[in-house]
Formats: structure tokens, sequence, C-alpha cells
């Protein structure tokens, strides 16, 4: 379920925390960066609100990592499943004494967020990896729809409302991802070809004029290492996927 | 119900941009807490509650007008006894013998004011037999046992529409048979209004006299008995002066004083203010010319009116 990316890590996980264990202790700056992002996400889940790097929270999950460096043994279970167990532990503590710390007791009353006490489901930190990797693609779209002055709230705006309206400018999106000519003209031109599709393929000029946008991001999606992104868009487009 | 799902691109101040399974781009109201590459779901709650509200919609509906439990049961002679509520609206319908129950089939009820029911049946029941025969009783059985107030209310409620609705019906069936030729005479062309007899002749077999409960006739046979002496003076007395040029015979004119005045309909009242308008002018007119007369006139009048006043 994870990405290729992330399993990658897992060897390279273990291998960081083996060398940290034998007494190496750099060997964990290869890997902080990448583990950062996951930590900070286990802590505002935990907390239900975005934390960031500065947030004291923050300082928490990373005590936490050393920590977990310290302990990990792989017959353990997941590395991750431990990690994020770890934070959100702290976390709960943290959050625990700060409430003491206040006047007003209502560390015991009911918490109308993500309940602190109730143990978390066995896919919890699986799919908070699998949130991480998605996020990381929207990143990539984001940057590269970008090049053709295309935003996420243009996007929207232009979107078909209807079902059939989609397939068409999907299935416009397609043809040019499977085209080596078709998508050379909308990289280097950053248009659409649009002649080209008129003409050759019988394309309605109305459609590409009304829907450009949302064709050039479909073009992005199915071209590109957007995997999670395609299994939203594949069916419409037609089913089987583009090499 | 099958919930939308979506990734999350973006994210705001309570909002949320996402691309749904459905290849939409969409942007989402959410007082949740979202992060991007999250997956959102509709949240059920909306739907629940639309569903909830549609479903109580359907049931009032459907359920047609059965609000209310039935208060008091009217029952009329042709058959039919219609079930009434607090706010005297049928919200039950109830044959009484076969008549009433191709009534029923005929039309529905159910949700009519009393009023109105009571209006579309005598409608229909004049409509079909042969009418002159036909008596039309009423009798109201109230749920609480000691309501007598209430019930002779309805009663007479009832009564009054059944009355009106009968003359209604009358004045159609006149305008059918056309005038007779003694009333000729006393019509001019100008003034008259058709359809408004001066004839009683016809009114009476529709309404029953002795029976309990039923219509009152009598005061108003009774009423009209001593006006039309005092009026076949006036008619004489007018018929030589210029007067003859206005409307006609006080016969109509008293039939509607005799009249409660409850049962006057708008129409009417008009009528009445007309003839009473053009009565003045006759006595002013007449004044110089026969001064005994109008004076005699005027007496008469007078005494017709106290006595249908009373």
């Amino acid at each position: 379920m994870s990405s290729p990316g992330a399993k990658l890590l897992d060897s390279k996980i273990i291998e960081a925390v083996t060398r940290y264990q034998d007494g190496e202790k750099s060997a964990i700056d290869d890997i902080y960066g990448n583990l950062l992002p996951f930590c900070l996400r286990v802590a505002s889940k935990t907390e239900n609100r975005y934390i960031t790097i500065q947030d004291e929270e923050s300082s928490i999950a990373q005590i936490a990592l050393l920590e977990v460096f310290e302990k990990y043994q792989p017959d353990r279970g997941s590395f991750y499943a431990f990690l994020g167990q770890v934070i959100r532990n702290r976390i709960i503590d943290y959050k625990r004494k700060e409430n003491r710390s206040r006047t007003i007791p209502f560390s015991d009353l009911g918490e109308n967020r993500d309940s602190y006490t109730e143990p978390v489901a066995e896919d919890y930190f699986e799919k908070i990896l699998d949130d991480l990797a998605r996020q990381q693609e929207i990143e990539k779209l984001r940057n590269m729809l970008g090049e053709y002055q295309i935003s996420f709230e243009d996007l929207y705006k232009v979107s078909p409302k209807q079902l059939g309206a989609r397939e068409k400018a999907m299935r416009v999106a397609r043809i040019i991802a499977e085209s080596i000519e078709l998508s050379e003209h909308l990289f280097a031109k950053k248009s659409l070809p649009a002649r080209v599709l008129e003409e050759k393929f019988a394309v309605n000029h109305k459609l590409l004029d009304r829907y450009r946008k949302y064709i050039i991001a479909g073009v992005l999606i199915l071209k590109y290492e957007f995997s999670y992104l395609k299994s939203y868009v594949l069916p419409l487009a037609g089913g089987d996927d583009i090499d | 119900m099958t919930r939308e799902k979506g990734i999350v691109l973006e994210v705001g101040e309570k909002w949320a941009i996402v691309l749904t399974q459905q290849g939409k781009y969409k942007r989402i109201k959410t007082k949740d807490f979202l992060q991007v590459g999250e997956i959102w779901q509709e949240p059920t709650g909306y739907l629940m509650r639309y569903a909830l509200v549609a479903a109580i919609l359907l049931v009032l509906l459907g359920a047609g007008f059965s609000f209310l439990p039935v208060t008091a049961y009217a029952q009329i002679s042709s058959g039919v006894e219609l079930g009434l509520n607090r706010w005297e609206m049928v919200v039950t319908t109830r044959p009484l013998n076969d008549e009433g129950s191709q009534l029923l089939q005929e039309v529905s009820l159910k949700g009519k004011t009393l009023e109105k029911a009571v209006e579309v049946i005598v409608d229909k029941t004049l409509a079909k037999s042969d009418a002159d025969n036909k008596d039309i009783a009423v009798n109201v059985v109230t749920k609480k046992p000691n309501d007598e107030q209430n019930r002779q209310r309805m009663i007479e409620k009832m009564d009054t529409k059944i009355k009106r609705v009968l003359e209604q019906y009358n004045q159609k069936s006149s305008i059918n048979k056309g005038f007779s030729a003694p009333e000729k005479d006393k019509l001019d062309n100008k003034g008259d209004r058709p359809g408004i007899k001066a004839n009683n002749e016809d009114r009476p077999g529709k309404e029953d006299k002795g029976k309990p409960g039923s219509n009152k006739n009598d005061p108003q046979q009774g009423n009209q008995g001593n006006n039309n002496k005092g009026i076949n003076n006036n008619i004489k007395q007018r018929k030589d002066k210029e007067a003859e040029k206005y409307p006609p015979s006080n016969g109509i004119w008293q039939n509607f004083k005799s009249k409660k005045d409850a049962d006057q309909t708008k129409e009417d009242k008009e009528i009445l203010k007309y003839f009473e308008r053009k009565e003045k002018d006759n006595i002013d007119r007449a004044k110089d010319k026969n001064n005994n007369g109008n004076n005699e006139n005027r007496g008469n009048n007078k005494d017709n009116n106290r006595q249908n006043n009373k």
C-alpha cells in the first residue's frame, strides 16, 4: 500500500537504526528529514489541529523519535507503527499535563476531538503514510500546474459538472498523453494543440475552449507519476493505464 | 445514499478543494480538520437529515387529511356523515345510504370546511334527483355529550348554507323557466334583473316545514303574507305617477327584507340598496303631486318595515 519511496525507506530505516544503536549517532541524520513529516502529521492528527515545526509539540515529537531510535527492534512490528504510537502517547501526556496546570479541570471531560483514550485502529499509521504520499504527489502536481498558470482553484471552477462532459474531456487528455507529438506541443508551448486535435481527432472546438485547464491537468496526471491521483481520473479516460 | 469521496488538494479556513472519485474538482465547506493528501468523505449527517425531513414530508402528504381526531359528526339526509375536527373541517366521511355512498365516490370531501362540504353535498343532491320532492334534514352529534351550544351552532351553520344553496339553485331553475306574463307587467325592461323572481311559488317545495332540526321556513311565509297587502296599495298608487318609470315591484324588495340579514349575499344587499334609493326617489318625486297618497305609502312602508324587522 505504501508508495515505492516509503518502502525503500523501511530498509534504510532499519539500517540506520542498527547503526545508531551500535553507537553511530549521526546515522539518524540521513533519514531525519524523511521522517519528520510523518512525526508532525501524527502530532497533528492527535491534537486535531495543524502542527508546524515551530510548535512545542514538534519538539516533543522529535524527542520521541530519538527515543524510538534507541529502543526499536524489528521484531516489535512496523517501525512507523511504533514511532507513531510513541509520538501519540507523548503528545497525549503533554496535553494532560498542560490541562492540569490550568485551574480549569477539563482534562477529564470528554474531548470532542480524536479521542485520546481510545486505542488506534491497526492501519491508523499506515493510512497516515498514504496521506503523506498523496500529499507529496499533490505538491508535485501543484508545481507543475503552476508552470501552466493553473491553480487548484481554477480547476474547481472549470470542472465540468456533468459526468459525460468530464469523460469527453478526459478522453482528449488521454489522446494527448498517449501521443508524444501532442505532449511535446503542450509542454513546449504551454497550450493545447488545438488545431491538430480538431482536425485529426475531430474534437469539438468548444470542448477545448471551455475545459482547457481541466484537460491540461488531466494530461499531467495521466502522464506522470501520480499513482493516487491517477486512480481517480483514469476511469473517466477509459480505464486502461497509460505506459 | 453513497457518500462522495475525494482527495484533499488544498485546505483553507473551513473549506477545502478535493478531487472526487468521479474526476470532479470540488470546493467543499467543512468544519473538520483536513490536511492535504487526506481522503475526504461526504459527511453522512447532511444526507441523514435531509432524508429524515423528506421522509417526514412524505408521511404527512401521504397521510392525506387525517389530521386531528374527530370531535363531532354531522349527518345529512342526503346520506352522508361527516366527521369533523376541532376546526370544523372534514376528516372522515361515511355513507348512510346508497345515495350517500355514490355521492362520496363522486367527490372527495376530506379537507373541506363544513360549509363547503355541505354546499357540495346539497348541490349534488339537487342536481341528481327530482329536486322538488327533496327534503334535506341535518343533524349533528358531538363527542362531548353536553356541548349543546356548539351543536346548535353547527346545525344553524349547515342550515344557513343549505338555504343559500337552495336559493341559488332556485334562481338557476328560474332562468330556465322564464318569466310568466303577469309578472312581466310589473317589471320594467330597463330596471329588472333577470333571475330574481317576484313569485314565491317556486320556492316552498324545496323547503321542509315540519320536521325537527330542519330548515325553518314559517316566519318567512308569514312575513310575506303581511307584506303583500301593503305592497298592492303601493303599487296601485305608483302606477299613476312618474314612479312608474322606476323599477320593480316591491314584491321582490320585500322578499329580500323578509330574510334574515345573514342570508343575504353581497349581491342581494346591493340590489336592496338600489331599490331603497329608488324608493326614496319615488317618494320625493311624487310628493308634490299627491301628498296624501305618498304619506299613505310611507306609512304603509314603515309599517311593513316594522313588521319585518321584528
